[in-house]
């Protein structure tokens, strides 16, 4: 009789964090009609409160072009239709980490990944591709449904999709960064309303740049959310009210930070062993 | 030796008269504790959120001057924005206390005690309606110091104020009660109670709506608190505002009779 033997695995235990990963899409389907449904139906509200909220079409006495309010220099739909859909990609990818890890810690779940043989690196991706992955859906949905307000003209799509992917997994990566370092759900409503929020609602999804004063256009350069929504909506429409070489260069760096700061914090256990 | 079992008065039920004051009074701290506990998320998240709104809606069609009712955009958004933070947290307040109660077990705790279905009515729409004219106060005082805006009709606005918290109250302890699960409550909102809030005029003024919609909007009782409540601070309303006083008080009082009566009968309460 032999002894059972431990199951080998190479370099990466990829059995491990696909188990992780379909663990995390079967969280996400069960609530999916709130996941889904809630992100569609508010970027629909957004949509239809601006058309109805904007100056009327036609002649106007403060200036505006005929046939419809311009923000910035598109009609106002098409300004804001990339802006809803890279507002639901982050709000989805950031609580599709934020919201699970916590969750995990304060019912005491974690044990049973802390105990697997997942290394730090696996246990992130983890927990970062279902949120990615959920956020993907969410926003392929939202862009859909925009379809119905405005017709876009793609000047790159594999920019807008690159861009996408990189929105993505920065909120999903910060995500995990709260809700690691949350302690109980008033923390990550705090996070939530003080970070998160502000982050998204004033990075230009909604309004734009150029109506802010000059102090304000620069701070916003430096605003890595602003960059990627600039050049997502460049791609999508051509029209950029700051450089887009620098958002995927910019997007890479923090990516690369967060990741290595949130895999040193779990090799570390920061939070999660005694 | 024998006891002098004839002096000795078993304890008599504390005589509460016609209405159980102590007990109301309790049931409406609890309440309110309950969100005070939590302020950062019930008060100061709520302020956070509205001048997000207030600085996207005033940056992306504020432009240029704008005007609209004959006041510029930013002073247009103010009733709106205030009146749709007082709701959703009156809302929220109510429905959350109720759900939570209901799923925890602790709903016996208010059930059991000597209070009728008029005080706990009153205890709980009181927690949801103190929520949100607090945070209208909160919201108001922080948008003071971004826009400039002045109340003309004093009373419209505290009428309106008041009305609107409790018909959200009212309607959130409905919710509460009937909803068996977190899920429950929360689709309400997101489908619900989110889309009234931000759809009823809060950004626009309702002759925006094209024509067919028109007939809708007006059977809105959401339309009425804000265009009554804006019509408080700017003097222009786009139904006239003593409809929406009628429609408020018919409203509210119809919906405290709900709440009172699901609460007497014990649906999905008491088995």
């Amino acid at each position: 009789m032999h002894p059972l033997t431990p199951r080998r695995y190479g370099a990466v235990n990829l059995r491990g964090c696909w188990t992780l990963y379909r663990r995390g899409m079967a969280r996400f389907w069960r609530f999916s009609w709130h996941s889904l449904g809630g992100p569609l139906i508010s970027s629909a509200m957004f949509l239809a409160i601006f058309a109805l909220a904007a100056p009327q079409a036609g002649p106007s006495v403060d200036g505006d072009a005929v046939g419809g309010h311009a923000v910035g220099g598109l009609p106002v739909m098409l300004f804001l239709a990339p802006g809803v859909v890279v507002f639901s990609l982050a709000i989805s990818a950031f609580k599709g980490t934020a919201v699970p890890v916590l969750d995990d810690k304060l019912q005491g779940t974690v044990g049973d990944f802390l105990m697997a043989p997942l290394s730090p690196g696996e246990l992130l991706l983890g927990y970062v591709l279902p949120a990615v992955s959920q956020a993907v859906i969410s926003a392929v949905l939202v862009a859909v449904m925009t379809l119905a307000f405005v017709d876009y003209a793609p000047v790159n799509l594999a920019l807008a999709g690159g861009l996408a992917l990189c929105i993505a997994f920065f909120f999903a990566l910060l995500g995990a960064l709260v809700g690691l370092w949350a302690d109980k759900w008033e923390h990550y409503g705090a996070a939530e309303t003080f970070l998160l929020m502000p982050l998204s609602f004033l990075s230009g999804s909604f309004f734009s740049v150029t109506n802010l004063s000059a102090g304000w256009r620069d701070l916003m350069a430096f605003n890595p959310v602003f960059l990627a929504v600039n050049g997502f909506r460049f791609s999508l429409t051509g029209y950029a009210e700051a450089a887009v070489w620098p958002a995927p260069l910019v997007l890479s760096v923090l990516f690369l930070a967060l990741g290595g700061l949130l895999w040193r914090l779990l090799a570390r256990g920061y939070k999660l062993r005694p | 030796m024998v006891l002098p079992s004839a002096q000795i008065q078993p304890p008599r039920p504390r005589s509460v008269g016609l209405v159980n004051w102590r007990g109301l009074w309790t049931l409406y701290l609890k309440e309110v504790r309950r969100f005070l506990n939590v302020f950062t998320q019930t008060l100061i998240a709520p302020v956070v959120t509205t001048l997000l709104f207030l600085a996207i809606f005033t940056l992306a069609l504020g432009g240029a001057g704008r005007s609209l009712a004959g006041v510029p955009y930013s002073v247009f958004l103010v009733p709106g924005l205030i009146m749709m933070s007082m709701v959703q947290n009156a809302f929220a307040n109510t429905s959350s206390s109720l759900v939570i109660s209901k799923v925890q077990g602790n709903i016996v705790d208010v059930l059991m005690p000597p209070l009728s279905a008029w005080e706990l009515t009153l205890g709980f729409a009181g927690g949801g309606i103190t929520r949100g004219l607090l945070v209208g106060l909160v919201v108001g005082l922080a948008m003071r110091f971004f826009v400039p805006y002045q109340i003309l009709h004093p009373s419209f606005v505290l009428f309106h104020a008041v009305m609107a918290v409790s018909m959200l109250s009212l309607l959130g302890m409905i919710g509460g009660i009937w909803a068996e699960k977190f899920d429950h409550i929360a689709a309400v909102t997101n489908f619900v109670i989110t889309p009234l809030s931000f759809l009823s005029g809060t950004f626009y003024s309702v002759d925006r709506l094209p024509e067919a919609w028109h007939l809708l909007a007006y059977l809105n009782p959401f339309f009425y608190m804000i265009d009554g409540f804006r019509y408080g601070f700017i003097g222009h309303a786009d139904a006239s505002p003593w409809v929406g006083v009628l429609v408020m008080l018919t409203i509210v009082s119809g919906l405290a009779l709900t709440a009172y009566r699901m609460l007497a009968s014990g649906y999905r309460l008491k088995p």
